[in-house]
């Protein structure tokens, strides 16, 4: 697609399927991201946007297909990459204190037996002051209220330093003041020239929030600039009517593979 | 609470003797004991924390009791206890329970807390079959194998304790060159992985190190209540901090604390620990128990003497934590009230 | 590694030395005759009983994700019968029922207490308690050894041995071990609740909110799950011991899970597997001269590993079978295929298996064994001639492949047009589906087409007659514009999923427009409006709705030879 004096993409998806419990939930996606936008990725429930975002990061195994960074696979640009994962998907009773939670973003640079030392700790200082919780910075996690969580999170993704973050479901379950202080986050994090690609579940604020959209139900239905795919016809299209023969089929595949 | 001095006196000198006997560390195999005990601590007590942290609580109670049968087959191979052959039988069937847990898993739909039931059960029967077979020989009849499942800290031999003390290095190493590792994969296993940290390399680590911790305990609490030298000083530490390397630091306080205190009391005699019960009926007053039935005819075991002591730490900590104990919490919300009523008293004047 | 080889063969055979020889007659007949009888009887229907009891409560438990607790609480009865036996001086069963009310609810309480009073989680919490009590319970039994008859040893692995030894009353003038008798009431409370309340533990097990939403009261269930299992754990104790109830828990109601998926399949499995392992067990002990809970139970997993091998669904053998047979299919098929494509059909020149192997890139000795078993399916015909000769799809294979054909390239066409997939990458995914979709699943994938005449690649999909007999005959769907036919009749059940009867207004409709040997000519398919027009011969113009086009039947013999592919 693109001419060889371009720049590579900043994510270049090429047709990736990917299986959860042996059945197929994302088929054949083929995308290219766009440097420094803010991408929203919507669709229904169980439309596959965690899975993508998952399998992207090479966190559950694809069945076929590759992912790019920068025009180099995955593995060799971690470094390049940030990830926000679902609130729920941790303890927060783990004994660790708000900024350790911050310091673990720069693990990926330290190597073993390394311990974070001062730029570290001053780094996920600034990072914490921020997204506005500097003066938690010795709090125990799980005194924190959800929107003080997300916002933990968030710092600990500056702290990686990245180019590209993943975000999955920020925005769920945080109070007003939470929301629109990560949104105004993201904006300058766009303004620094990084990519953020973000699973949304709200079409009311989705137009307002995101550059370009990447509507996803099990395929990939459309992906675009806000203005030219956040129409109602493509909105039908992701949320209307289960493409049921493509769910059975996938329950057949993974009938022979179980 | 004076009870040596309500003792009768024979019992009370003789306690005071033993004590005097176990405390001076003079004597080697108390020495040799207690230092095993110390070292157990720290490899249990350590290793702990991050089974309790990540919910693998049984996994130690099933690779526990999987050890029975390697233990069995070790002694079968020179008739002895040898240290060296019963620990690679148990390593070896430890092993091999981990990785047949981990096949049921990938291979049906059941729970993991089914599949390690399986296995713990499954392996224990095939020991016990094998422990009578042992003891059905003329040559195994003696062997004391019977230890194994209480423990019996006292018959640590020096060998023992330099493998135990080997051991332990290995895990003590192992913990702190990736402690930041295990750190982060048990917080949020999922961000770990997008770090591009070998995150499943990591699990069967820290489960191989546990491996070696359960296999090395055997002969100190023996195979069934030793999940508990896993788990109780590590959730009792919880209780107390909310940093994870001073977590680690008094999980490997309590355990050896309660290591050596157990000991001290399962080295105790028969007739010390009888005087004390005595005493204790008295004072409790039941006068309708028999008293003369009440009495021990060997010291008991060092397992569950350890176990206890563990539980009486947790509860103290769940009852008086600073932070996050019941009494605490009590007592924090009576002041509140009585502050909240003095301030409203304050405004009605 | 051969030390380490030489080793584990040593070990094994000083093992095997251990073992007694095995014979029929003295370790299995001969204790179902004369005086081993009563002993035999007794044993094996304790064992049966425990067995049964375990393996019902069981299933709820591992269904509900409670193994943990069973674990639990078959420790902390040891607790429990020593406090009983403390307070009531006796092992009677007014004892027996106080020890069942103290583990269940000593256990259960202090659990809930730790989870709810601090962070600690569920495993750690049950670790704890557990363990605790049970040390608890070992100290104090050591001090009451002489009063209890038991020993910390037999809390562990139990004694069934001595059940025909036990204590006996008499039952119409024949005496029965007081400890069978009470695991028999037991297991017919067992019984009754289970009977009572099947529904009850059906939707609790499997949807605690659905319960909770039906009024069905589920704490009410799961305490009575509890009581229930505190009463067997005490009843089975000092038969099996604690880590022996465990897994006859855990370990029947697996097997059994793998087995079936629907509840009552699963609670007669696991009673078979239970009663089988007591039966089994208790021979084996009797051979080895070993413990014959120990040996019970680790009958039990045996049985396990027998179903998690060989059960007919989920057995990893059975799954492996299965996976070669798809493997096997997938090669006849594919080699089918190719010999479509390569134009090797009846009539037509045959093809070596050279070309065969070198334009499908596999290896010739590959080719030639799938070809060999084709030929023995039927699929194929060899044909002599000159330069050695070849093969070519017999009409049956020929019927074969074009199905599969057809399979594929609907496939592609639903994965272009309705997944919304780029056509260069719809080839790989749809060789691996095309194995997996049956007739039926193909026609509902031609019906939500529209049934199209070319996939997105432009070639042609090949049609499917309707009647087997005459090759020629179509549903009207079928036909693209342009085509030509006759009328032949009404297919009360085309393979598409509309099922609507047919009314007696849709044959009136037919009866009146056109009859049967009319010719006709299809001039516009309207497929999202689910229209198809023909004109008749005679000039009249009909419209035909999708429901309708999919019933009539055509023939195009003669007329087909540009357009039917």
């Amino acid at each position: 697609m693109t001419n060889s004096n371009s720049p590579p993409p900043c994510v270049e998806i090429h047709d990736l399927t990917v299986s959860y419990d042996k059945k197929p939930v994302l088929w054949n996606i083929d995308v290219s991201l766009p440097e420094g936008e803010l991408i929203g990725v919507i669709g229904p429930n169980g439309a596959g946007k965690s899975t993508l975002i998952k399998a992207v990061l090479g966190l559950i195994p694809a069945d076929s297909g590759w992912v790019r960074v920068y025009g180099e696979p995955l593995a060799r640009q971690r470094r390049l990459v940030g990830y926000v994962p679902q609130r729920e998907s941790v303890d927060w009773d783990f004994p660790v204190t708000v900024r350790d939670v911050v310091l673990m973003g720069t693990y990926g640079r330290l190597g073993l037996l390394q311990r974070p030392g001062k730029t570290e700790r001053d780094l996920a200082d600034r990072c914490l002051a921020d997204v506005g919780m500097a003066d938690y910075r010795n709090r125990q996690i799980s005194n924190l209220s959800g929107g003080q969580r997300q916002r933990v999170f968030l710092a600990r993704a500056l702290a990686q330093q990245s180019k590209v973050y993943f975000m999955d479901e920020p925005f769920v379950g945080v109070d007003a003041a939470t929301e629109s202080a990560i949104i105004a986050l993201l904006r300058t994090m766009k303004r620094e020239g990084r990519t953020v690609i973000v699973v949304h579940h709200d079409l009311q604020t989705a137009p307002d929030y995101f550059d370009s959209i990447l509507m996803l139900n099990m395929r990939l239905v459309a992906f675009g600039p806000t203005a030219k795919v956040f129409t109602p016809e493509l909105l039908q299209k992701t949320y209307g009517g289960r493409l049921t023969i493509l769910t059975e089929a996938a329950e057949r595949v993974a009938g022979t593979r179980r | 609470m004076d009870f040596p001095g309500v003792l009768a006196n024979a019992t009370s000198s003789q306690f005071l003797s033993e004590m005097a006997r176990f405390w001076s560390f003079q004597d080697g195999s108390v020495r040799t004991s207690a230092a095993a005990m110390l070292l157990l601590g720290v490899s249990c007590g350590s290793l702990g924390c991050f089974v309790v942290l990540r919910r693998l609580s049984l996994v130690g109670d099933s690779l526990g009791h999987a050890v029975l049968p390697g233990v069995c087959l070790g002694f079968m191979v020179t008739w002895s206890k040898n240290p060296l052959w019963l620990f690679v039988g148990a390593t070896a069937t430890a092993t091999i329970a981990s990785l047949l847990i981990g096949t049921i898993q990938r291979n049906t739909r059941l729970k993991p807390d089914v599949a390690m039931g399986l296995v713990l059960s499954g392996f224990f029967g095939v020991g016990l079959m094998l422990l009578s077979l042992i003891q059905n020989d003329s040559r195994g009849g003696q062997g004391g194998l019977n230890q194994f499942f209480f423990g019996q800290a006292a018959a640590i031999s020096a060998n023992d304790l330099m493998l135990i003390a080997g051991v332990t290095a290995v895990i003590v190493a192992g913990v702190v060159v990736t402690f930041k590792e295990l750190a982060v994969s048990s917080f949020d296993e999922g961000f770990a992985a997008s770090l591009g940290l070998p995150t499943r390399r990591i699990h069967y680590f820290l489960m191989a190190l546990t491996g070696m911790a359960i296999v090395i305990s055997i002969q100190a609490v023996g195979v069934v209540l030793l999940s508990a030298l896993l788990i109780t000083p590590a959730a009792t530490a919880l209780l107390l901090t909310d940093k994870l390397p001073r977590m680690v630091m008094l999980s490997v306080l309590f355990a050896a604390f309660a290591g050596i205190v157990g000991l001290n009391v399962s080295s105790l005699s028969a007739e010390v620990l009888n005087g004390f019960l005595d005493v204790v009926l008295t004072q409790v007053g039941r006068s309708g128990l028999e008293l003369s039935a009440s009495r021990m005819s060997t010291s008991p075991p060092t397992g569950p003497v350890v176990v206890l002591i563990l539980a009486m730490t947790f509860l103290t900590a769940l009852v008086f934590s600073p932070r996050y104990g019941v009494a605490t919490k009590l007592f924090r919300r009576c002041m509140r009230v009585r502050a909240a009523r003095a301030g409203m008293e304050g405004a009605s004047e | 590694m051969t030390s380490a080889g030489v080793l584990v063969a040593d070990v094994l055979l000083a093992a095997s030395r251990l073992l007694p020889s095995f014979d029929l007659h003295e370790h299995v007949f001969d204790l179902w005759r004369g005086a081993a009888l009563p002993d035999t009887i007794w044993t094996v229907s304790m064992g049966g009983l425990v067995a049964l009891a375990c393996a019902w409560l069981g299933c709820f438990l591992i269904l509900q994700g409670q193994a943990l607790l069973g674990d639990a609480i078959s420790h902390t009865v040891l607790l429990g019968i020593v406090v009983a036996a403390l307070v009531t001086g006796s092992v009677g069963s007014g004892s027996l029922l106080l020890a069942a009310a103290i583990t269940g609810l000593l256990t259960t309480s202090l659990i809930e207490a730790i989870r709810g009073a601090s962070r600690i989680k569920e495993d750690a919490a049950t670790g704890i308690v557990f363990t605790s009590l049970f040390a608890l319970g070992v100290l104090l039994l050591s001090t009451l050894a002489s009063k209890a008859h038991l020993d910390p040893q037999h809390a562990l692995y139990g004694m069934l041995e001595f059940v025909p030894s036990g204590e006996k009353s008499g039952i119409f003038g024949f005496p029965v071990p007081v400890s069978v008798l009470r695991m028999f009431v037991l297991c017919l409370l067992l019984l009754a609740g289970l009977v009572a309340f099947f529904k009850q533990l059906l939707v609790t097990s499997f949807d605690r909110q659905l319960a909770e939403s039906l009024g069905m009261r589920p704490r009410l269930i799961r305490l009575l799950l509890l009581a229930a299992l505190s009463l067997t754990v005490v009843g089975a104790f000092s038969s099996v011991g604690a880590v022996l109830v465990v897994g006859l828990l855990v370990a029947p109601p697996a097997t059994a899970y793998l087995m079936t998926d629907r509840l009552p399949r699963m609670l007669a499995w696991a009673s078979f597997f239970g009663v089988a392992s007591s039966l089994v067990g208790y021979h084996v002990a009797y051979w080895l001269e070993v413990t014959a809970a120990g040996t019970m139970v680790a009958v039990a997993c045996f049985w396990f590993t027998l179903a998690f091998l060989f059960a007919p669904r989920e057995g990893v053998i059975s799954r492996l079978f299965r996976q070669l047979v798809l493997r096997v299919r997938t090669g006849h098929e594919n080699i089918a295929r190719l010999l479509l494509k390569l134009g090797a059909i009846p009539e037509c020149p045959p093809v070596s298996l050279k070309t065969l192997a070198d334009s499908g890139d596999r290896p010739l000795a590959l080719v030639t064994t799938i070809v060999q078993q084709l030929r023995w399916r039927g699929w194929i015909e060899r044909v002599e001639g000159t330069g050695g000769g070849g093969v070519r799809l017999s009409n049956r294979g020929l019927d074969h492949a074009r199905r599969l054909d057809r399979a594929h390239r609907l496939w592609e066409a639903y994965l272009v047009e309705r997944v919304g997939i780029a056509h260069d990458h719809v080839h790989p995914t749809a060789e691996e589906i095309e194995h997996l979709l049956d007739d039926q699943l193909v026609a509902r994938l031609d019906d939500a087409l529209g049934h199209p005449g070319v996939d997105p690649h432009g070639a042609p999909i090949p049609r499917v007659p309707v009647s087997e007999d005459r090759p020629t005959v179509f549903a009207l769907s079928r036909l693209q514009v342009g085509e030509t036919g006759r009328l032949v009749g009404l297919s009360p059940s085309v393979d598409s999923p509309r099922t609507e009867p047919q009314t007696p207004e849709t044959e009136a409709i037919i009866a009146l427009r056109f009859k049967l040997g009319e010719r006709f000519r299809v001039v516009q398919r309207d497929v999202a409006g689910g229209t198809w027009t023909i004109t008749l011969d005679d000039g009249r113009r009909i419209d035909t709705p999708h429901v309708l086009a999919d019933q009539i039947l055509v023939d195009v013999e003669a007329n087909t030879a540009g357009a039917a592919g």
